[in-house]
């Protein structure tokens, strides 16, 4: 009874269009009060959730990609790839699928990636007669690969609330996202030539040298994540801040993208997007403190043992039911509103926690470009005045090879904890 | 979406509300600053001069940017920034809406003011206890919980207007739900040339 009249009052207030925050907040509240635990307990375990230090690099790193974001970074990256890969059909194609995967590995955000590329590349593939359902598609798309390749916040949120090893899930994100960008690239590739797209006029070796050292500040920002964090020589806090740091020196002293009096406005709106997340987690953490202590997760255990549920069933289970709620809900909120329950039941399950992170992530990577809430869709929409639809026609193609690619991700965890294990051992 | 409070105010209460705007960005600003300033502090101490470094840089973070996300949480209940499934909202129409809304920023009053008041307590019982942080820093812990009830206070001011706004000075061409895309990047959206 109690379960039903939780379920209705948890799907009631998100129907509503409450805010997620407050969605988990008030259910929290309700689930200690009826069950006779203290209300203090509920403001003592919020603050208490977010006095975690790995939990401050997600602010640092949103500053790092709101710092890059404004700083003209997009444009040297698409420089750089058109310098290296203009000589093949379809060239402006391959050059989107690979600066959206370099500027992953800065921002760490699928819709700041697909902003960012969408508005450079967009008009020039058009311009060039590429169609644009096409253009759009293969933009809205590879954006997606943000979500998993390293430094990704959702990886950071999962490593959390799973209470993993970030750096061990930053590997693990390495091999699946070259597969899914590599995938893209061979797409394009296959696609251009059949439909006999434009190559561009290759540049000059020299030049391209020139612009290879003009890109070389904005790669400075993986540079220092990743030298920082596996070099042993900082945290994963610490590496978050100086490539914040690094950010803003290349965006304001290199690139010239922002005046350096705006720097305060720019980390304000910074840690306006990462408010939204961390107030989230709080909510979330103390939803799933109770959730913890319910013995809840047990049950499903015992259920799913009971009735002698195989690990690949319960992936599949668990994938399909991800893909259905990203098509309402975006990656941080189906991560804090889905992972509190699940975590706990990963390891007596027999899946690993970090290969479950990827496949996650990468599931939440389809419900970036999933109709009807894929917020790639309408990201792309806007920047281009296209009808949803159309975009959607267009990402139809690397929808499929998504979904493959979540496959190959899910029941090859190799794959994934091949790096991790390489580093780390098992 | 537009802004629910700004919708109609003018005068001396326009600027009021757009001071308090003003003030919290720029706290925000300056505790984001701060907290990347002592984590540079910290990384370079340690290797330049490794006697006198700081070593809770990463303490601090916790603390400030704690304080900044709480002190923000209220701009995003004016912004409508706070990330929600809107899905059923969209189908509904403006009347519908306007209640809905209204239910939702009483919800939300309630929770708001619980976090004033536990939270209160949180700071209360750190003050009687005198608690402090385990690390040689020795932080008051106070300081640190003041900032739940801060945020709480905040939203709550802001729910308030936002209900009053929904009850008695309802827009439906600025307050109902119309092609709002997502809370990472709004104000870049709208400034972005269409293609041709």
């Amino acid at each position: 009874m109690w379960t039903v009249g939780f379920l209705v009052m948890f799907f009631g207030l998100l129907g509503a269009g409450m805010p997620i925050f407050l969605v988990l907040g008030v259910c929290a509240a309700v689930l200690f009060f009826v069950s006779g635990q203290p209300m203090i307990g509920v403001a003592q375990n919020m603050i208490d959730q977010l006095n975690s230090t790995t939990l401050m690099s997600l602010p640092l790193f949103v500053m790092a990609a709101a710092f890059m974001r404004r700083g003209g970074v997009a444009q040297a990256l698409v420089d750089l790839s058109a310098a290296w890969l203009g000589g093949i059909k379809g060239s402006l194609g391959l050059v989107a699928v690979v600066s959206c995967a370099l500027f992953a590995a800065i921002s760490g955000s699928s819709v700041a990636t697909a902003l960012a590329m969408g508005t450079i590349l967009l008009p020039a593939m058009l311009e060039r007669g590429y169609p644009r359902g096409f253009a759009l598609g293969v933009l809205g798309a590879s954006g997606t690969i943000g979500v998993v390749i390293p430094p990704s916040l959702a990886l950071i949120l999962y490593g959390i609330v799973t209470e993993q090893s970030v750096p061990r899930l930053f590997l693990a994100g390495i091999l699946p996202g070259l597969l899914q960008a590599g995938a893209f690239f061979v797409w394009v590739l296959y696609y251009a030539r059949i439909k006999n797209f434009p190559a561009e006029t290759p540049l000059p070796f020299r030049q391209r040298l020139k612009v290879t050292l003009r890109a070389a500040p904005a790669m400075l920002v993986p540079v220092v994540v990743l030298v920082g964090i596996y070099g042993g020589f900082m945290t994963i806090t610490e590496s978050a801040a100086l490539a914040a740091v690094t950010a803003l020196i290349v965006s304001v002293g290199v690139y010239r993208g922002f005046p350096f009096s705006r720097t305060l406005e720019v980390i304000a709106e910074a840690l306006r997007s990462a408010g939204v997340i961390m107030l989230i987690i709080a909510t979330a953490l103390v939803f799933g403190h109770w959730m913890t202590g319910s013995g809840i997760p047990g049950q499903m255990v015992d259920f799913a043992a009971h009735r002698g549920f195989a690990t690949w069933e319960f992936l599949l289970t668990i994938n399909v039911l991800l893909l259905i709620i990203g098509c309402f809900l975006e990656v941080v909120s189906t991560l804090l509103l889905v992972m509190p329950i699940l975590a706990p039941v990963l390891i007596p399950l027999g899946v690993d926690p970090v290969h479950f992170g990827i496949i996650f992530t990468h599931n939440m990577e389809v419900g970036l470009v999933h109709p009807p809430v894929g917020l790639n869709l309408y990201v792309l929409s806007t920047i281009s005045d296209a009808p949803v639809g159309e975009v959607i026609r267009g990402i139809l193609p690397f929808l499929i090879i998504l979904l493959v690619v979540l496959g190959i991700i899910t029941y090859v965890p190799e794959l994934t904890l091949w790096l991790p294990r390489l580093v780390y051992g098992s | 979406m537009l802004a629910p409070e700004t919708a109609h105010a003018k005068g001396p209460l326009a600027r009021c509300l757009a001071a308090w705007d003003w003030i919290e960005r720029i706290v925000v600003g300056l505790l984001g600053a701060f907290a990347l300033v002592i984590a540079v502090l910290q990384v370079f101490g340690r290797y330049i001069d490794p006697a006198d470094a700081i070593t809770w840089a990463e303490e601090v973070i916790v603390y400030v940017a704690v304080w900044a996300v709480m002190i923000i949480a209220s701009d995003l209940v004016r912004t409508n920034g706070h990330v929600r499934p809107d899905l059923v909202l969209r189908l509904m129409g403006s009347r519908g809406q306007r209640w809905v809304e209204s239910f939702n920023c009483l919800v939300a009053l309630a929770f708001t003011f619980g976090m004033v008041w536990y939270g209160w307590d949180v700071v209360s019982t750190a003050l009687l206890l005198d608690q402090r942080s385990s690390s040689d820093l020795q932080f008051p812990m106070w300081i640190y919980y003041l900032a739940l009830p801060v945020g709480g206070g905040l939203m709550f001011l802001r729910y308030c207007v936002r209900l009053f706004m929904y009850v008695f000075r309802f827009d439906p061409r600025i307050m109902t739900i119309g092609h709002s895309i997502s809370h990472e990047a709004p104000d870049e959206l709208t400034k972005l040339p269409a293609a041709e």
